[in-house]
């Protein structure tokens, strides 16, 4: 008799735990994956490990995704940003950073226009150059001035 | 039974009724802390249709205050503009709700708001030309900036700095003189970075003149010792036109993007001094 009690008192300690608790850790749960998600989003921009993507990965033009230039030219830009960019210490002054600005106005502009648009921006990345940077331009989320290929329509 | 049933049934009326309408105090506690998320969340939840006209105006302020705390300046001008002339926030509201129309660059509404401001206050009646003023500048509107600043009493202490400012702001704006894209094209296709310093953009000139400047000089010096057929100077041929293209076009953008940021600084200036006489007058 004495062990019958024990057993389902055991059941019973257990299952009242499993409940109070489970509840417990479904809100830890919810908390801890906004907390993740704000961290996701507020380091995002700032992160280095962003959007290293194949530049030419969502075109759908076999020709244009194929052809020897786009892949000497788009696998050239992948390994800058995947191996050698990320040992660099010095970082961009502009938003997004000059590669992926460069890929960017080559998928929406194509090849010459967006050749240009990267030349240029590759001389105006510098500290003398940074000296034009209008304060208003400059994000309060990534502290670099924002400078989207959007603006050379 | 009914004399204990109709007090009991009052009383749940009552309850009911008190629960329905917001407690203004408290709200106004709120926004004294500057909860302001927490002000907009009870008031849109809240229904005050039925409250008093007056109860009614001092929870459109408080909303429409506490909106635009939080820049959500579209939902603050249309909170701000259900509070009534009978109101003593009257005044208030409608010239935040002219000024958040000014600062969504929805001109006309911001005009036709402060048209509508009933006043026969000297002083307010000051502060509605000087806002009308800044939103003429704001349009670009010259002849009509100079009409409305004409009216405006500039020794009334409140507006007596900011109208300075904004007749410096309208000054500079109208001396301002927009450079040609096609000269600082041509500017830099015959020395590079020439056009940028044309634009405004010193710097960016100086840079782009040493980048390509300097790759020039690399291929002549390649074409001049190895000659046309080889690789390096095939390569740095390559590369520098790239550049020389690259930068008389950059040159080209950076024309419009130098007169897009000065339109913006003023624009911002501009609003900055057409909010400081209403902090100081209202607040």
């Amino acid at each position: 008799m004495q062990k019958w009690w024990n057993k389902y008192l055991v059941i019973l300690i257990l299952l009242v735990s499993v409940v109070f608790t489970s509840s417990e850790i479904m809100a830890q749960g919810v908390d801890a994956v906004e907390d993740l998600q704000f961290l996701k989003e507020a380091t995002h921009e700032k992160s280095h490990f962003h959007e290293r993507e194949y530049v030419f990965k969502e075109e759908t033009n076999a020709f244009v995704k194929y052809n020897p230039v786009s892949v000497t030219l788009g696998g050239l830009l992948y390994i800058y940003q995947n191996s050698i960019s990320q040992q660099f210490s010095a970082k961009c002054l502009y938003h997004p950073s000059c590669s992926q600005f460069g890929k960017r106005a080559i998928a929406e502009y194509g090849f010459v226009k967006g050749i240009m648009l990267a030349s240029d921006r590759l001389t105006r990345c510098n500290k003398v150059a940074g000296l034009d940077i209008h304060p208003l331009t400059i994000s309060d989320s990534t502290q670099k001035s924002n400078d989207p290929v959007k603006l050379y329509r | 039974m009914r004399y204990v049933l109709t007090p009991f049934f009052v009383f749940l009326m009552i309850i009911g009724f008190g629960q329905k309408s917001p407690d203004a105090g408290f709200i106004e506690h709120l926004m004294n802390r500057e909860y302001h998320k927490e002000v907009v969340h009870l008031l849109d939840e809240a229904e005050y249709k039925n409250a008093s006209p007056r109860l009614q105006d001092s929870l459109n302020y408080m909303k429409g205050w506490s909106l635009y705390s939080l820049k959500e300046l579209k939902r603050s001008a249309h909170a701000l503009k259900l509070v009534s002339s009978p109101s003593p926030f009257y005044h208030k509201s409608r010239f935040f709700a002219a000024y958040n129309h000014a600062h969504l660059t929805n001109y006309k509404k911001a005009l036709e708001t402060l048209e509508n401001i009933k006043t026969t206050d000297d002083n307010l009646q000051n502060l509605k030309h000087f806002e009308k003023s800044g939103i003429a500048l704001l349009q670009r509107d010259y002849k009509a900036f100079d009409q409305q600043f004409d009216q405006v009493d500039t020794s009334y202490y409140p507006i007596a700095k900011a109208s300075g400012n904004m007749e410096r702001y309208a000054q500079k704006l109208k001396a301002h003189n927009k450079k040609s894209p096609w000269v600082a094209g041509m500017m830099s296709a015959l020395v590079p970075g020439s056009g940028k310093i044309y634009a405004g953009k010193t710097g960016q000139g100086i840079s782009s003149f040493l980048t390509v400047g300097g790759m020039g000089f690399v291929t002549w010096e390649n074409y001049r010792k190895n000659g046309w057929k080889d690789f390096k100077t095939l390569f740095f041929a390559t590369v520098f036109s790239a550049f020389y293209a690259g930068n008389i076009h950059g040159t080209v953008m950076t024309v419009k993007i130098t007169e897009n940021e000065f339109q913006k600084e003023y624009d911002n200036k501009i609003l900055f001094h057409l909010h400081i006489p209403l902090r100081n007058v209202f607040n």
